[in-house]
């Protein structure tokens, strides 16, 4: 037996003292016997002791000495809040304070985790984080064997199995992900997976995925290693103390009060796992912190004869279903798919002292599992169990993590939600939670995880409960632009009922229900179209729909409900909102009063941390539109920044307005007939705003922007009269044949002509000159981020936003259509991935827009004031790979004039002639 | 359907109130049909009659029939299962083959009329009686069985020595000879318990005289149930010596009650029958295969062998007049029952009664206290007919019930539903246990674990939302959909009885082990 193997075993053994030790604690509800119990079962170990601060301690009653004034605290010592304090005190930051309530580090919900660490996540910057996350674990065992005590670290590879042919089209989509993570993976056929694994059934698989350099660690080891490190660098860690409250002065975290008295600090870092969400309520304003608690299942099996050590991480997405080897045995769970349902629990609370427990077997819940655990290793049926395992975990709304600065109060930052992903994540939040904190922002766009994607109504607790139960099943395959079950039709617009009888199929972004297509053969029905698709990679089934409405748009007139976007209200007494506004907008807003003006906001490095409109309006008010995912993130940017004399009031106004795009070239016509003002384009000009009359409703604002690149005009009505403007609209419109449209054929109508939306092409890690955008920067004034942008007017940029036409694409028969996160090629080499894809009606070509990245040998990004050149390069060839399938494309960095054919006013009306 | 309608009340009123139930959606119509049923004129206290005053609910209904009420029910789905849980009891008995005895009852007369009652003999090891008793013209009737029926049973089986301890007051009769299982809803009518105390000494001495070896149960519980009949009788007769409690017992002696009970004796049942209850057992042929065994016959208009029986016994009398309407000379429904001594006495004792003015019984009768064609009297006994079963491991469990319950469920129903209890009432009390072992002795493994899971998830999907089965079955009888169980607990008092009689039900469950050892020893 090699070294490894011994520590190994060590390990393995370690962990099955403690959940045995910790089984019999759990069983034993007397406190005081459970105190000395795990008391006499630490002191047996002769590891370091962790927490400095306490050792030696045999009584539940910690008293500590906790210093009177840190930088930081961290409120959590679980692997992420050790990981966050690692990163920290490596970054310099080495006051830093770490509170643990439990009595020992780890004792939540990491003790019992699986272990597992896979880098291909849902989206591509996870996975970037996540490979930073395997790296240093790697690093750590490395570091470790030298100082005899790894983390547990075995680079045991993945194994990731498809059932069908979606499957196979999902891990090919995954494959393409690793190409921009430059990860070693292969396609395997099913008898390679034999070859692999040849305790797996493979029989009925379409194929698999084979990952050499994923592992294993053991969550414990790591977490006291992060824990040592740490503490080595000046960390100061203390168990057996809660926080109390986090205070604020002028919204900026202040001090923390705790259990054992009061810190003061410049920041807080909410890393409390399952109880973030409680702790988050313990700061005023209260910070929202979405997630709930769910049963999380695996069996360990007793030792298996010829166990292989090196037996790779299984995962059989289509069972539900994962597999490792632990301690000569398996160990093997699962997450619930939506159709069975997880298991919330705590909807009234964590019990206190929840530490080291695990809630009781359900074999009855977990039965589905099994069965699938034991369909695909047969051999598991003659092996015995050593035990089934119930540990809680907490489950987002959205299978996402939850990291980032908190909207209500500055400074306080959260990592938790880790959806049973903590051990992946752990590494990857700790980095760029602190270049977040110590850099303002971190180097990675994680918008997908970012606390500020949540709105208010996300922290619900009966809708987590419901909501967790649908997301826990993260395994099940998701189709693009699948919509949740759960949880659903809690924002609508006042539109909403008739746009479900006229057929619509809604999906929900902030949990506003916004119409995404119509179904005109199901308009006599009340039935939601969405459950009567089949999901599919390939063509949708909404496709000549959206077409039909594309045109509408395009020859005729449309009706598109924009209720859903961001609206905000910002005022002064005199011009303070004005100079504020041009401090934090790139461009001019001293404008003519009812001009539309398109902006962006940037961070310090020019990046685009929210892209409007804004108006001014009368009396130093502005009017603000922004997109639908921004509700918290541009008012806490818009309040951070704030002047702090209280001169400029911003007001959230999303629910007062409804907005109706009236779309088309028929538009000016249509909305002449029913108003009171003119609307030709001389009276009403393209980007401006005016108060007109709609039918009987007085003071609707009209802007003529349509964020489609057609005429039109976006109508903002007080709601309670959106009704009557949209019936008014419709009834007048029947003979211009109105109809309804979605936003699918909104972002059909604004990809092909290359307009950018922020959350999807535009990110904090974009800049205008990257995008395209620098026509609507100002530099003649001062603004956030204008340093940054004047550095890349003169040196130039690294990447760039372009278009790209498939050449050879066939709608038919296509078995995987672009939905964006595909990798572009350029000459054969990775140069970026597509931000988001639709088809061009008008070019008769599918669109697929994305970051060309202008990089040296080494993949490193090189910037030249020649970029254009450098992607038009005539002898450049781009291609685009979809599931693994390269098609061939030609770039542009503007669109085709003729995606802006029909731009154009309706035949004129011929009169007669005098002969 | 009703026992004993007076004559007055319109008898077209629903004939068959199954028919009318299960097309319950025509409930409203039925009604708008029969809107001018005649009110009843007798109220008297206690003798509650339906359609006292059915004017004022068929308004109600006329007005509310814009609306379903199976469609807009009056009750929350938490107000009918606290409705039909009121009563429900559950006795784990573990002893000998019975198991556990679930029992529920539904009232629909105010108040209800039914009674049940079960009992372990104190003198004997592993003998159960168990017993229902379905009144009509009031309770009197069937709660003086429900009090005492199990005691002349118990006295009756009795050996000759401990008959004389019975006799010299070393054994309480009233105390000693049974152990009852008792719901929170019993109780004793005072009044009687002195006039009660006297028959059982007297039925001591007279059976101590009678005794005779020859005598098997059945003889023994034919006995009792005549003998108790007789007393009920005798006490209320002009001449009898309980003078005291008189006011007591004329009335309970004019009340009747149906009575069947089920008697447990180690292996052997024995169902003695008055009446139109039914006892139905639940037998299991093969792996969920389910066979509903009768173990009694319905002594009611139908049954030829009892309607033959009637009229052998009165020769010379019209059979159109002894069943007439399918009623006992035209008035009682059952044809066997206790009490009822309008049908048992001489012409010459009832019209002694009316004389004596008898205020209430003449407010609920008038005239007719004596039936029409009442000729030669007695019409009515309370011998029973009496069934006897070897349990055998198949018999899983014994259904008893009053005639509502029949009126909407036929018996393989009923076994159906109790079949399904079990099956999902076996999941639902026990979360799963890791068992240490496979059945076949060996460590388990997950193999085994994943079978084992897999039937209780069958059984899973069963689960009822009744944990007692007698309360599953009232709420399948009645609804199960809350529409229609809101609707039949909805009905105002007065007119409840014509939709659906009271309901009880007793399950008792047997122990397959026990009787599988008993029967192979």
């Amino acid at each position: 037996m090699n070294v490894t193997a011994m520590h190994l075993r060590k390990v393995l053994h370690y962990n099955a003292q403690l959940r045995a030790g910790l089984l019999r604690l759990n069983s034993n509800r007397d406190l005081g016997s459970t105190w000395s119990c795990r008391h006499r079962f630490y002191s047996s170990r002769n590891t370091s002791d962790v927490a400095g601060e306490t050792s030696g301690v045999d009584s539940a009653q910690v008293s500590v000495d906790l210093p009177l004034q840190a930088r930081v605290v961290i409120c959590g010592g679980g692997v992420t809040g050790t990981s966050v304090a690692y990163h920290l005190a490596e970054r310099g930051w080495n006051d830093v304070v770490l509170l643990e309530q439990g009595l020992r580090l780890a004792c939540g919900t990491t003790w019992h985790a699986a272990g597992l660490v896979s880098i291909l996540k849902a989206d591509v910057a996870m996975s970037k984080l996540v490979r930073y996350s395997r790296s240093l674990y790697k690093q750590f065992e490395a570091e470790g064997k030298s100082e005899g005590s790894g983390v547990g670290w075995k680079t045991c590879g993945s194994l990731d199995l498809a059932r069908t042919k979606d499957r196979m089209i999902e891990l090919k989509r995954k494959k393409d992900k690793a190409i921009a993570l430059d990860e070693e993976c292969h396609m395997l056929l099913p008898k390679d997976i034999k070859n692999q694994c040849p305790w797996i059934k493979y029989d009925d698989l379409q194929g698999g995925m084979w990952r050499p350099h994923d592992g294993v660690v053991s969550p414990n080891e790591l977490t006291e290693t992060f824990a040592r490190k740490a503490k080595e660098k000046g960390v100061k860690i203390f168990t057996g103390v809660q926080v109390k409250k986090v205070l604020n002065e002028e919204n900026k975290v202040s001090q923390v009060e705790t259990s054992c008295g009061p810190i003061k600090c410049e920041y807080f870092i909410n890393c409390a796992g399952q109880w973030a969400r409680e702790l988050g309520k313990k700061s005023e304003p209260k910070v929202r912190v979405p997630l709930h608690s769910c049963e999380h299942f695996y069996l360990v099996t007793q030792p298996i004869e010829n166990m292989d050590q090196m037996l790779p991480v299984i995962r059989d997405f289509d069972g539900n279903i994962y597999l490792r080897e632990w301690s000569g045995g398996i160990l093997a769970g699962g997450f619930e798919p939506p159709s069975h349902g997880g298991k919330p629990v705590f909807y009234n609370g964590i019990p206190d002292k929840f530490e080291f427990q695990l809630l009781h077997e359900d074999w009855d819940h977990f039965q589905i599992l099994l069965e699938e655990i034991l369909f695909r290793m047969p051999i598991l049926k003659d092996v015995q169990i050593r035990q089934l395992v119930n540990g809680p975990e907490s489950f987002t709304p959205d299978k996402f993590c939850i990291i980032g600065e908190s909207a209500e109060v500055q400074n306080y930052f959260v990592a938790a939600g880790m959806h049973s992903n903590g051990i992946t994540n752990a590494g990857g939040v700790g980095k760029y939670l602190t270049e977040w904190i110590i850099d303002g922002m971190p180097s990675l766009d994680l918008w997908s995880s970012d606390i500020q994607r949540f709105v208010p109504y996300h922290n619900n607790r009966k809708f987590l409960r419901d909501r967790a139960k649908e997301t826990i099943g993260f395994y099940h395959l998701t189709y693009p632009q699948e919509q949740w079950q759960s949880g659903r039709s809690l924002r609508t617009s006042p539109i909403h009922t008739q746009l479900k009888v006229a057929g619509a199929s809604f999906g929900e972004t902030n949990a506003y229900e916004r119409a995404t297509w119509f179904n005109p053969t199901s308009a006599d029905e009340y039935v939601d179209v969405t459950k009567q698709m089949r999901g599919t990679f390939g063509k949708p089934a909404w496709f000549e729909c959206v077409r039909d409405e594309y045109w509408a748009c395009k020859e005729r007139v449309a009706l598109i409900d924009m209720s859903s976007f961001t609206k905000l209200e910002i005022k002064s007494q005199g011009p303070e909102a004005l100079n504020f506004l041009q401090y934090v907008c790139s461009n001019n807003i001293n404008e003519e009063e009812g001009t539309v003006i398109h902006t962006g906001m940037h961070n310090s490095r020019g990046g685009f941390e929210n892209d409007c409109s804004i108006v001014p309006l009368q009396d130093n008010t502005f009017f603000m539109i922004a997109p639908t995912n921004q509700q918290t993130k541009c008012l806490a940017w818009l309040n951070k920044h704030m002047p702090k004399d209280g001169s400029v009031q911003v007001r959230d106004v999303t629910s007062m307005y409804s907005g109706l795009n009236v779309i088309g070239p028929h538009a000016e016509q249509l909305l002449s007939d029913v108003s009171d003002k003119p609307i030709d384009q001389v009276k009403f000009k393209p980007m401006t705003c005016k108060v007109i009359d709609v039918g009987y409703v007085s003071n609707v604002y009209a802007m003529r922007v349509t964020h489609a690149g057609e005429d039109g005009f976006v109508l903002y009505i007080p709601s309670e009269y959106a009704l009557h403007v949209y019936e008014v609209l419709m009834k007048a419109g029947k003979d211009y044949g109105i109809r309804n449209a979605g936003y699918y054929s909104l972002r059909h109508l604004r990809i092909e002509k290359l307009f950018a939306y922020w959350g999807q092409d535009l990110t904090s890690h974009v800049t205008p000159f990257e995008a395209g955008r620098e026509f609507r920067v100002d530099f003649t004034k001062n603004f956030i981020g204008k340093e940054a942008l004047l550095k890349q007017r003169d040196e130039g940029i690294s990447k760039k936003f372009a278009q790209f036409l498939l050449e050879d694409f066939n709608l038919e028969n296509e078995v995987c259509w672009p939905y964006g996160n595909e990798p572009i090629f350029r000459n054969g080499k990775y140069v970026g991935m597509t931000t988001s894809s639709g088809y061009g009606f008008t070019l008769d070509k599918f669109v697929c827009l994305g970051y060309v990245h202008h990089m040296n040998e080494n993949g490193e990004p090189k910037v030249t004031k020649h970029i254009n050149e450098y992607i038009m390069d005539r002898n450049a060839k781009y291609e685009i790979s979809i599931a693994g399938k390269k098609y061939l494309a030609k770039v542009g960095i503007y669109t085709p004039r003729m995606a802006y054919k029909s731009f154009q006013k309706p035949i004129f009306i011929p009169t007669p002639q005098k002969i | 359907m009703f026992k004993s309608l007076p004559i007055n009340v319109n008898s077209r009123i629903l004939t068959s109130s199954r028919e009318l139930v299960r097309g319950h959606r025509n409930l409203v119509k039925v009604v708008r049909q029969t809107p001018n049923i005649r009110p009843f004129s007798g109220q008297v206290k206690g003798l509650h009659r339906a359609a006292q005053r059915p004017g004022n609910w068929s308004f109600n209904f006329n007005e509310r029939s814009v609306t379903d009420s199976v469609d807009y029910p009056r009750l929350s789905p938490q107000q009918v299962t606290s409705i039909i849980q009121l009563h429900e009891a559950t006795f784990e008995i573990n002893g000998g083959a019975v198991s556990r005895v679930e029992t529920n009852k539904l009232a629909s007369n105010t108040p209800i009329e039914d009674r049940h009652a079960q009992a372990k003999l104190a003198t004997a090891r592993n003998q159960y009686l168990f017993g229902i008793y379905d009144g009509h013209a009031g309770c009197a009737c069937s709660q003086a069985l429900s009090e005492r029926l199990f005691h002349y049973i118990a006295l009756s089986m009795l050996p000759p020595y401990m008959l004389e301890q019975v006799k010299n007051g070393d054994v309480d009769p009233h105390s000693d000879l049974i152990h009852r299982y008792t719901c929170w809803d019993d109780y004793v009518n005072e009044e009687l318990t002195d006039t009660f105390t006297k028959s059982l000494l007297k039925l001591a001495i007279e059976s101590l005289a009678a005794y005779s070896d020859d005598s098997g149960i059945e003889d023994h519980l034919r006995s009792a149930f005549l003998c108790l009949d007789q007393d009920i009788s005798m006490d209320a007769l002009p001449g009898s010596t309980c003078r005291t409690s008189l006011e007591s017992v004329v009335p309970l002696a004019f009340a009747g009650s149906c009575a069947l009970v089920a008697f447990v004796d180690e292996t052997d049942l024995y169902i003695a029958n008055v009446g139109d209850s039914q006892a139905v057992l639940g037998v299991c042929t093969e792996q969920d295969q389910w066979e509903a065994v009768e173990l009694s016959t319905l002594h009611s208009f139908g049954n030829k062998a009892e309607e033959e029986r009637i009229m052998k016994q009165h020769p010379n009398e019209s059979p159109d007049n002894l069943l007439a309407h399918g009623r006992l000379l035209g008035d009682l429904a059952p044809l066997r029952a206790f009490g009822d001594v309008r049908f048992k006495w001489s012409k010459k004792d009832l019209k002694h009664i009316i004389n004596t003015g008898y205020s209430s019984l003449v407010s609920i009768y008038g005239n007719n206290l004596i039936p029409r064609h009442f000729k030669t009297p007695p019409y009515l006994t309370a011998e029973p007919e009496i069934i006897k079963h070897h349990l055998s491991p198949k018999d899983k469990f014994l259904i008893l019930a009053s005639d509502g319950l029949w009126e909407f469920l036929e018996p393989h129903e009923v076994v159906k539903l109790v079949a399904g209890h079990m099956k999902g009432r076996e999941v639902l009390l026990n979360n799963f246990e890791l068992p240490k072992v496979d059945p076949g002795g060996k460590q388990i493994t997950l193999g085994s674990i994943n079978e084992l899971l897999l039937k209780r998830k069958l059984k899973l999907a069963l689960r009822p939302q009744d944990n007692n089965a007698a309360t599953h079955i009232l709420r399948n009888a009645l609804g199960p959909g809350h529409g229609k169980l809101s609707q039949l607990l909805s009905i105002p008092k007065i007119s409840s009885r014509n939709y659906r009689d009271d309901i009880t039900v007793t399950i008792v469950y047997f122990d397959t082990e026990y009787i599988k050892n008993t029967s192979f020893a």
